[in-house]
């Protein structure tokens, strides 16, 4: 199965976290790319989560996140939050 | 959940006799009783009766369009609206079970209720939850699941386009398919038309989740398991919420109820162990998570590969077979 192949936001993210657990780097983030591309983007999660603590450092990494971070905001100002 | 309808029903030849009472939680005192002979024609106008009698009889919010759809029969074919209950169970069950089967056979009996009644709104807004429901928790044909999903809302939405549960089914697929600003906006008309429907705030914090709302969405499931307790699923959805707002331990005390009125069901299992597992308490995380695995089976269901995280690196091994194993299917 390939990243490609599955719509489901959580299903894509819990797999590249686990890869990020295995130190699969590479396979990480392609399915966390992949989770960006079908509009999961709990970036408030996503910036917390211990399971992908060895990426932090990477460029591709903080490029995604960045891009998280951009549709939270946009959804933030358009829906608000708390 | 302060009140609790209780019944019982008779089948005299042709006549089914029912019997109902409506009791308060606080005191156990009837606020209302009543018994009636039906034959099946009547059993439509009944729904509609007993709803009526049950609002009167409760402090609980309903909308225009509620109150407008509770005065007149969902369906003027019994037989369909048979089916549709019937297939309501089933998809309670899969709630309750998570077990493929559970959507499948309940999906059947819609398409056999929408047969007889192809105006039946209703009905077509449960199939189109039943084909939402398998793309979002099972791989196989879930583009194609998706695609039928958003189709058969779209038409509960011609039929009735005040219909919330459309609204609410429709909010689910847009979600699915990444227009989550559309999934909001659908979402909360779904609950604005449908105020005391536990599926409609289930949904409406589904979306927010995507958005990472997770106040929000944390709400909204609060919302939901105030107005239906009952089913496992929307624990572990409102403990995942409650994980993403940094309340970790209030996760892990719902999962905690939960697997006490649920004690084999994997998913309740798996995400308690989760939860465990994101406050480090990793021997107790270890156990769920196994167990997890263990009840899991042969299921094809997504979710629980969750289990397969492993507290310990020793087990990377297992886990990367696992991946494998749930990757080639």
């Amino acid at each position: 199965m390939r990243p490609q192949q599955v719509i489901d936001g959580d299903f894509t993210y819990w797999l590249g976290d686990m890869y990020a657990l295995l130190g699969e780097k590479e396979t990480a983030l392609r399915w966390l790319r992949r989770t960006d591309e079908i509009s999961n983007h709990n970036y408030p999660w996503f910036e917390r989560d211990k399971n992908w603590n060895n990426l932090r450092s990477d460029s591709e990494y903080q490029r995604i996140l960045a891009d998280f971070q951009r549709h939270w905001e946009r959804y933030r100002e358009e829906f608000g939050d708390g | 959940m302060n009140s609790v309808l209780e019944g019982t029903y008779q089948r005299i030849g042709p006549v089914i006799r029912i019997s109902l009472q409506l009791i308060s939680r606080d005191t156990g005192a009837a606020r209302w009783a009543s018994r009636y002979d039906l034959r099946a024609d009547d059993m439509l106008k009944f729904q509609d009766d007993l709803a009526q009698k049950v609002v009167e009889n409760l402090s609980i919010q309903v909308s225009a369009a509620e109150h407008q759809a509770m005065s007149g029969p969902m369906t003027r074919s019994p037989e369909a609206y048979n089916l549709y209950l019937q297939a309501r169970f089933y998809s309670n069950e899969y709630k309750m079970r998570s077990t493929l089967g559970s959507i499948r056979q309940g999906r059947q009996l819609l398409l056999q209720a929408i047969a007889m009644d192809p105006g039946f709104a209703e009905a077509h807004s449960s199939l189109s939850e039943s084909y939402g429901m398998e793309a979002a928790n099972f791989q196989e044909n879930s583009k194609e699941n998706l695609a039928l999903s958003e189709a058969v809302a779209h038409e509960a939405l011609r039929l009735n386009p005040n219909l919330g549960e459309a609204h609410t089914a429709l909010c689910a697929d847009f979600a699915e398919i990444g227009r989550i600003e559309d999934a909001i906006r659908c979402c909360r008309q779904g609950a604005a038309l449908t105020p005391s429907s536990d599926y409609a705030y289930d949904m409406l914090g589904y979306a927010y989740h995507y958005a990472g709302l997770v106040e929000l969405a944390e709400r909204a499931y609060s919302r939901s398991v105030e107005l239906n307790p009952t089913t496992p699923r929307i624990h572990w959805m409102h403990g995942r919420m409650l994980l993403y707002v940094s309340r970790s331990h209030d996760a892990e005390l719902e999962m905690r109820q939960a697997i006490a009125a649920s004690p084999n069901q994997y998913r309740v299992a798996a995400f308690l162990g989760e939860f465990l597992y994101y406050q480090g308490k990793l021997d107790e995380a270890e156990k769920s998570l196994t167990r997890g695995v263990e009840l899991r089976g042969h299921s094809s269901d997504i979710a629980p590969l969750r289990s397969f995280m492993p507290p310990a690196a020793s087990a990377a091994r297992s886990m990367r077979a696992c991946l494998r194993c749930a990757l080639s299917r």
